[in-house]
């Protein structure tokens, strides 16, 4: 114990976990840096020179001590205790100090508090030991009996005080007294602590001790009973404190882990220590397996020490906080003890081998369970956001759901309770953090999706808003000017837009309206007028443009944007206007043909006579066809098939008799179209039969849980059917008694191309009635089911490839875009300003990338740099005016965010990182071999 | 030797404190921070490839011929942070007086330097010359591959230069000692 006295233990214990803070705060500070202020900034300087001065002072004492070969002096604990006490202090005073309220909500805070305490409070317990091993010298003779009766004469006094003196200096108040208040608490924390030690040391250096002879009696209470209700206490099970309160006030530990590993910790720590090598052998292996258990509640109980004296006064049940520092002393005296004994019988080594790899069983375990739960979150965003229609997957949702949890962090409202150290339990949950999601934040809507695909749950739902307030602003005024480009051979349109607000309402209007292009015609300009000035829109991408166009409208600053929906519709939003305010706006738009586009109602005519020579544009991975060249196309009928899609999801089981039946009665209904028919039943997953198969044995079988993912089986039956290429094609039937909980992401207007034949499916509801809905527009609202001659009758245009291939095309009078292969790569050369060959070279990507969305990831950068080279707007970027300097640095800055974040995740996969090897692994073989080296040299000596 | 051992401390802990800083500085280092390990690498991985590399200072050196990139996890930090560990403990060690003592930390990070360059060069081109030779095992394998072919290299020559460099300082130290 008296070895403590020396500075290697004031290096390990100060100068380690000081480094480690400043890294910390650091990164914390590196981060956060942008969105503090000037108070902020000064805080955070006078916090490093602080820190800094304290660590530098405490590192030049240790160097000091070795060089003079001294041990640790009653002066330097004084000073610490007072320094490091005046240092935390002033965090805990005011902890919005450092880490403002105002730092965005996304971004990753440390617990300051928490880590204040956890790494200076070891310096304060050691400035207390090394007072407790100065004031007990060893060659006088001690009394453990005074030391306990002042450690219990100190709460008694604080009591009297609190009581009996507080009251009667009811007259005195300012904060010199609230000081003075404050110091005498401190004071009093320090002395009882102090003697606490001092009475346990001077028991453990007695070799006769009560407390070493009767082991028996105190231990369980506080190995085994303490621990459990501390957890139970904690976790609000018994009356009193905390009771029914969701999370703990030191943390989550409701799992049930906690309490069997509490339990077994106890029961191991009572076990005698039999004087039989193999059972110590075993019971040292166990002890040092559970010991990360007691360093983990050592470790987050440190900094509550304090706590513990003022529970004491005034709760009693201060002592439970004492527990873990207890159970951590217990844990190292018993574990010295199985050393000592099994170096008698086992070489060191052994010994060594034994405690290194016990120690490691519940890190690697839990490390083992959180990267199963990393693979399997990635496999379910991939699914949800980005599918491989070729492949089946299967999520487990067990480990989904704890993960879920973990990120919502509200594991107690749950139902299940058993999952392994999930919740916000400290350090662990910035572990889970770290190995499975990387540090980043999953969106809310992201998770909302994973909800209600695997688990039916619609309550996190954010897509279910309010309707938008309805706008009185109205286009006034529409002007144009057409330009035909004939080096490009293409039309150039400025829209020129007056918008008025008529509502005669004081508060602030947003314009907004849905602009439905057509194929071949895109945005190329767009401007705002933001007072007198004509200010043009920035091209940025679409996830920072809205993020920003969003952040402005809560500043009530001028912005206006426009982005793609769904499809070729594209929302136009402007903001703000005021009462009967008059704003002008214009778009330009890059088009091929004369054609109509409709803005809010108004039909606007762009470009003049038709001057294109070209009917049909073909590269190596798409085909323009013209309208001309489309009148010259075969119209033909191919044969239609029912694909039913039938709800198979969670409480649907009792349904299997009625939708097999609605099935028949349909299909007798129209026997044509179920010849070849499908049925594929939809859960989180969707399972595809022919129906002439056994299906309905399938179906009984069926696991009937997770949400019903409406927008997953329609859109793989039409990607499915497009790559079939055949005579036929799918009528979509949905048989469900409500499509209101189906999971529905948007429209299909994305795969229109994919499926030229029908803009409807159809919904087999209750009592077998028929509704129609549209594919492309509103999926969810019920059109009228009118049965005439020609249903499913629907004709399509023909067009025969050069290399013999055959493509369908929708019969209207508009262009269409033919993809020669399913999947290609932008061609950078085709990629040029304002080309309107570049624009439709980037529409046909992202057509194909329709078709296979498990490429996002890769191509999702390529697309959003070509159309920033092109600055014509496309479904991945956005036109933005923003008003000051400030928004388009703040723009400048997320763009560089969200584009650097997804470079290096979108790094080519077959691109080799020469990574070096990892320098723990090579360090541990590197002493190894040293030390082998030693031996062999000392036996050949 | 207890003596000995007393003086060494305080600059094994200097050294230890240097390496907590170090690898923490690694921590939020980009590819531009660490161009001083990057550049010569690639410099001489080009010449020993005949390869020439594109630098960008998001993703590091891509040599497209080979299709590979050294980036900042490539660039041999961890192996001279930790051969700067193993220089200043043979230095520390085989010092004479005080003033040797306080040059052991400079040299050592010198000495690690021109290590690391030298063992990160060739254990990124043994591994490019290997990895193609073995294109038939699949992917998941390359990984395991990878990672042997980097320990091996490494640690050979983090050994290689520990025995030699403790031989020449021995014979130093007591040549001095005995002289």
């Amino acid at each position: 114990m008296r070895s403590l006295l020396n500075p290697k233990w004031l290096f390990l214990i100060n100068t380690i976990p000081v480094v480690i803070f400043i890294g910390l705060c650091y990164y914390q500070y590196s981060v956060i840096k942008p969105s503090l202020g000037v108070d902020h900034l000064n805080a955070w300087n006078v916090f490093w020179f602080a820190l800094g001065s304290l660590a530098t002072l405490n590192f030049g004492y240790v160097v000091y001590l070795f060089k003079e070969k001294q041990g640790v002096s009653i002066g330097y604990s004084f000073i610490a205790l007072t320094c490091y006490i005046a240092f935390i202090f002033w965090n805990l005073s005011e902890p919005r100090r450092l880490i403002p309220s105002q730092v965005p909500a996304g971004i990753e805070k440390i617990d300051i508090v928490t880590y204040v305490g956890t790494f200076l409070m070891p310096t304060l317990l050691y400035s207390i030991v090394v007072l407790v091993l100065r004031f007990t010298p060893e060659n006088k003779k001690h009394k453990a009996a005074p030391s306990f009766l002042a450690t219990l004469a100190v709460p008694v006094l604080v009591f009297l005080f609190v009581q009996i003196i507080l009251p009667l200096c009811h007259n005195i108040e300012g904060e010199y007294f609230d000081n003075a208040l404050m110091v005498c608490f401190i004071a009093a924390i320090l002395a009882f602590v102090f003697f606490f030690i001092r009475g346990v040391f001077i028991l453990a250096t007695n070799k006769k001790s009560f407390f070493l002879e009767y082991q028996l009696l105190w231990k369980p209470p506080l190995v085994i009973i303490g621990p459990i209700i501390g957890l139970l206490i904690n976790n609000g099970y018994l009356p009193g404190l905390f009771h029914g309160q969701s999370s703990g006030p030191f943390g989550d530990f409701s799992s049930k882990w906690f309490y069997i590993l509490a339990f077994i910790n106890g029961l191991l720590l009572c076990l005698s220590n039999k004087e039989n090598k193999w059972y110590r052998l075993f019971l040292f292996i166990g002890r040092v397996a559970l010991f990360i258990f007691t360093l983990y509640f050592f470790i987050i109980f440190l900094p509550f020490l304090p706590l513990g004296i003022m529970l004491i006064v005034f709760f009693g049940i201060g002592l439970l906080i004492l527990v873990p520092i207890g159970l951590f002393l217990i844990h190292v005296a018993a574990l010295v003890r199985d050393f000592e004994f099994l170096k008698r019988y086992f070489s060191k080594p052994l010994i060594f081998i034994s405690f290194s790899f016990s120690l490691f069983i519940i890190p690697i375990s839990v490390t083992t369970s959180y990267l199963y739960d990393r693979i399997v979150i990635r496999e379910a965003l991939d699914y949800v956001c980005s599918p491989d229609y070729s492949v089946r997957v299967d999520i487990d949702r067990s480990s989904l759901r704890s993960t879920l949890d973990a990120i919502v962090g509200h594991a107690q409202q749950r139902r299940r309770r058993e999952e392994f150290l999930y919740s916000k339990a400290p350090f662990i949950s910035t572990y889970f953090n770290w190995i499975v999601l990387d540090n980043r934040t999953i969106s809310s809507d992201k998770v909302a999706r994973l909800e209600k695909v695997f688990f039916n749950d619609f309550t996190a739902d954010s897509d279910r808003r309010n309707p938008d307030d309805v706008s009185n602003v109205r286009i006034t005024d529409v002007d144009k000017s057409t330009k035909y480009d004939s080096t490009q051979m293409v039309w150039k349109t400025w829209v020129d837009i007056e918008l008025t607000n008529l509502s005669s309402s004081r508060f602030l209007s947003e314009y907004k309206t849905t602009i439905q292009l057509t194929e071949g015609c895109w945005i190329s300009d767009y401007y705002l007028f933001v007072g007198d000035r004509k200010e043009f829109g920035i091209l940025a991408e679409k996830k920072s443009a809205m993020w920003i166009y969003s952040r402005i409208l809560n500043q009530r600053r001028d912005p206006g944007i426009l982005y793609y929906l769904s499809g070729n519709k594209v929302e136009f939003r402007v903001f703000p206007f005021t009462q009967n305010e008059v704003r002008r706006t214009g778009i330009e738009f890059i088009h091929k043909e004369p054609l109509k586009v409709i803005i809010d109602g108004i039909t606007i005519e762009l470009g003049a006579e038709d001057q294109s020579q070209q009917a049909v544009i073909e590269s190596e991975d798409f085909i323009y066809i013209s309208p001309k060249e489309k009148n010259k196309l075969q119209s033909i009928n191919r044969t239609p098939y029912f694909h039913f899609i039938v709800n198979a999801s969670e409480n649907q089981k009792e349904r299997i008799e009625d939708f097999t039946g609605r099935i028949e009665q349909f299909c007798k209904m129209y026997p044509k179209l179920s010849n070849n028919a499908k049925v594929s039943l939809v859960n989180s997953y969707v399972s595809e039969f022919d129906l002439e198969s056994d299906w309905r044995s399938a179906y009984s079988n069926h696991l009937f849980e997770g949400g019903f993912f409406v927008d997953m089986a329609i859109r793989s039956t039409i990607v499915n059917a497009y790559r079939a290429k055949s005579d036929s094609y799918p009528v979509i039937v949905l048989v469900s008694d409500s499509i209101e909980n189906a999971i529905w992401e948007k429209d299909f207007s994305d795969l229109q191309f994919a499926f030229p034949d029908s803009d409807f499916f159809y919904v087999l509801g209750k009592g077998g009635e028929k509704k129609k809905h549209s594919l492309f527009n509103n999926p969810t609202e019920a059109l009228e089911f009118e049965e005439d001659s020609c249903m499913f009758c629907d004709s399509v245009l023909r067009y025969e490839c050069n290399d013999g291939s055959v493509a369908y095309l929708k019969d209207n009078k508009e262009p269409s875009l033919i993809l020669k292969k399913d999947f290609f790569t932008l061609n950078e050369s085709d990629i040029k300003d304002k080309s309107w060959y570049s624009a439709l070279a980037m529409k046909a990507k992202w057509n194909s990338q329709m078709l296979h969305p498990e490429n996002t990831d890769e191509e999702w950068l390529g697309m959003v740099r070509a159309s920033f080279t092109t600055k014509i707007m496309t479904p991945v970027t956005s036109y933005l005016v923003v008003e000051t300097e400030e928004q388009k640095e703040m723009l400048r800055a997320k763009q560089e965010q969200v584009l650097s974040g997804s470079r290096m995740d979108g790094l080519d996969n077959e691109t080799i990182r020469m990574s070096e090897p990892g320098f723990i692994i090579l360090g541990i073989l590197l002493i190894i071999l040293l030390r082998l080296r030693d031996r062999l040299i000392l036996r050949r000596s | 030797m207890r003596t000995l051992l007393g003086k060494d401390v305080p600059f094994h802990l200097i050294a230890l404190g240097l390496f907590i800083a170090l690898k923490f500085f690694f921590t939020i280092a980009s590819n531009d921070h660490l161009f001083f390990l990057l550049k010569p690498t690639d410099a001489l991985v080009g010449v020993m490839l005949g390869s020439q590399s594109v630098y960008s200072s998001d993703a590091g050196y891509f040599h497209e011929n080979f299709n590979i990139l050294i980036d900042r996890s490539c660039s041999g930090y961890n192996f001279w942070i930790l051969s700067f560990l193993v220089f200043t403990y043979l230095f520390v060690k085989y010092s004479e007086d005080l003033k040797h003592r306080i040059l052991s930390i400079p040299l050592a990070l010198m000495a690690g330097y021109a290590l690391a360059i030298f063992s990160n060069t060739s254990r990124i081109f043994v591994s490019i010359i290997i990895q193609k030779k073995v294109d038939f095992i699949d992917d998941s394998h390359h990984d395991l591959l990878h990672q042997v072919i980097g320990i091996t290299t490494n640690l050979t020559f983090l050994m290689l230069a520990y025995i030699l460099t403790e031989n020449i300082l021995k014979r130093k130290f007591y040549h001095a000692k005995f002289a």
